[in-house]
């Protein structure tokens, strides 16, 4: 299921229609971590997700990303239901639609740079050859190339998120899904950052982002801001935007 | 084919990456093995070696019992034997147990005369005289004689009978002859006083091995008090022995495999965080749950067959290069003087199939089952940090 992206549709490409999400449903520790959420993104936009720890950007990304399914509501993709696909289905949508960038990078540790960039393609139909070679353009396109053979966890915080970001394009997706990106950055390195995805940007990816950090979302990339408060929408009308 | 290769890639890094841990995994696993392997070996080398020392035997033997017990047989009854139809030869066999209190050794004295087809000696020749003796390499190492030495044996009066060593044997099987000692009949006679119409026991030859059953049932009706031993018998009861032997080594070693496998369960269950993390990343970058367990499928295959190799090749040097000094006491048997021989390095394909079922598969439910768990869950508990 390879989404080829409309730019010029008048259809949104993610709707989030009446979606909750409940964490341990019936138990003591149940969670209402959203409720009746609708949304729509368009492709080409810059969505900033904003709002204090607990208001569930994270689960509405998550959903979003098709990592996990709504309690209720349905989710679309260029108006095709997602939120209900069996897992692997999912799993496809997920390596070939989306990239990526986790708040704590999720890379793994002990591995080269190179290697944690050629993991999400080893599900791909993609020779071994080919994958090193996106690999190697990515690592010079963000300034790593000297870092190919370094494992992860000797790299600063800068290079571990250019790693992330760099991971994240393997499959060179038109989505980007990043999870406070700049949590870890002081000021400098989130300059960088937001230079690289305005550069992305430009290249006609859709970005979504879940931040609290004021310097992201006072930057010129957002298109529009989302603001979440305990779960619901803060601000309703902002949920429709793009045309 | 391309996916297949690049799992197979995945999961070698990701053994080397732990390659302390499953270094250590790889370790005791292959020493289970090879402790499981080294008592199949030896249990089938051992049955090897017993048929073929006893493919020599003859086709039947014939003993006296007298109160259920093994008495001398009257020489006439091999007369009697002979002329059965379809028997051919029937000899009469002098023999006995000496015990040497010195070296505790029980030695096997036999009474021959002139030459045992049988038999081929090392150096020297069979006795020519009374007081002449060829030994077996067992004999010669524990009592120290070499050909032209004197070999003193006390019999049941305690007088005391020297034997010159003129041959010392070479057999296709040491089993046959370790601890033989050979003499002239009338020699062995006098030392054991035997009296001259009786024998030990008779072999009987049969032209027609599928007359041998009838002939034995021929042999008991027409001889009451004697009772033939087949060599199909003696094979059974080789078999049965080894087997109630090895079966209760492998129940003790069973355990031991049995622990282990509770080990490789606790360490699988409790799959370490970091692996958990692993392949939630793995999934939340788009993985499925099956290229994840057919990931872990391979780490464990490579694992585990790694285990098996190494273990089986351990086995094998334990066994047949060593000459399995950690078993052979409790699977040899009761004698003192221990036949020196060089086990037959036959393996038999199905028990080592066998042995390959009853380790590898526990090993990888323990490993995949854990990998289902943690792959089935939702890639959202890593979004959530």
């Amino acid at each position: 299921m390879t989404l080829a992206i409309d730019h010029i549709s008048s259809r949104p490409l993610i709707r989030v229609d009446e979606v909750s999400k409940i964490y341990h449903q019936g138990k003591p520790a149940e969670v209402r971590a959203l409720q009746n959420i609708s949304l729509e993104i368009f492709a080409g936009e810059v969505v900033a997700l904003s709002g204090p720890s607990g208001s569930g950007k994270s689960t509405l990304l998550s959903l979003i990303g098709c990592m996990s399914r709504p309690t209720q509501g349905t989710i679309y993709l260029q108006e095709r239901r997602v939120s209900r696909l069996p897992e692997a289905f999912l799993a496809r949508i997920r390596r070939e639609t989306y990239g990526f960038v986790f708040q704590q990078y999720h890379l793994l540790r002990d591995v080269s740079v190179l290697d944690n960039l050629l993991f999400p393609l080893y599900p791909a139909a993609m020779p071994m050859k080919t994958m090193r070679e996106r690999a190697l353009v990515l690592l010079e396109t963000f300034s790593l190339t000297d870092k190919e053979k370094t494992k992860v966890r000797r790299l600063s915080g800068g290079e571990q998120q250019r790693v992330a970001l760099a991971r994240a394009l393997m499959a060179d997706p038109p989505i980007i899904i990043a999870d406070e990106p700049t949590a870890h950055l002081d000021a400098e390195l989130t300059a960088e950052l937001l230079t690289m995805l305005t550069e992305l940007h430009a290249e006609g990816r859709t970005i979504i982002i879940a931040t609290h950090d004021p310097v992201v979302h006072q930057s010129s990339l957002i298109s529009r801001r989302v603001a979440l408060r305990h779960g619901q929408l803060a601000d309703a009308e902002n949920s429709r935007g793009g045309q | 084919m391309i996916l297949n290769l690049k799992l197979l890639e995945y999961s070698l890094s990701s053994l080397w990456r732990r390659k302390e841990k499953n270094l250590a995994l790889v370790s005791v696993y292959a020493l289970v093995i090879a402790t499981l392997g080294s008592v199949l070996l030896l249990t089938h080398a051992l049955k090897t070696e017993a048929l073929m020392t006893l493919t020599a035997a003859p086709e039947i033997v014939v003993q006296r019992t007298l109160g259920g017990r093994h008495e001398l047989i009257p020489i006439a009854y091999a007369r009697t034997i002979s002329e059965f139809p379809g028997v051919g030869r029937v000899t009469p066999r002098v023999w006995g147990y000496y015990y040497d209190s010195l070296v505790k050794a029980n030695l096997t004295l036999i009474g021959i005369e002139g030459y045992h087809e049988q038999l081929e000696l090392l150096e020297g020749r069979f006795p020519q005289a009374p007081d002449e003796c060829v030994i077996g390499a067992g004999v010669a190492d524990a009592f120290g004689p070499q050909i032209g030495d004197f070999l003193v044996l006390e019999d049941s009066s305690k007088r005391r009978s020297e034997f010159r060593v003129s041959g010392i044997f070479r057999s296709a099987s040491n089993l046959l002859t370790n601890d033989l000692v050979v003499v002239q009949e009338a020699a062995l006679r006098e030392f054991f006083a035997m009296p001259a119409e009786l024998a030990t026991d008779l072999t009987v030859q049969v032209y027609n091995s599928r007359e041998v059953g009838t002939i034995a049932k021929k042999i008991s009706y027409l001889l009451p008090d004697s009772r033939p031993i087949t060599r199909d018998e003696l094979l059974h009861t080789y078999d049965s022995l080894f087997n109630w032997r090895s079966g209760m080594m492998l129940a003790v070693f069973v355990s031991a495999l049995m622990a282990f496998l509770i080990l490789a369960w606790d360490r699988a269950t409790g799959i370490s965080a970091e692996e958990r993390r692993e392949i939630g990343i793995l999934k939340a970058l788009g993985w499925e749950t099956s290229h994840v367990l057919g990931a872990k499928l391979r780490e464990a295959l490579l694992l585990s067959l790694t285990a098996f190799m190494a273990g089986l090749l351990l086995a094998w040097w334990h066994v047949f290069v060593l000459g399995a000094p950690l078993l052979m006491p409790l699977l040899k048997g009761w004698s003192v003087l221990f036949p020196e021989f060089d086990l037959p390095p036959v393996v038999d394909l199905y028990q080592l199939a066998v042995l390959g079922c009853v380790t590898i598969i526990p090993y990888l439910a323990c490993t995949l089952i854990p990998a289902w768990k943690a792959a089935s869950s939702d890639p959202d508990d890593v979004m959530r940090g």
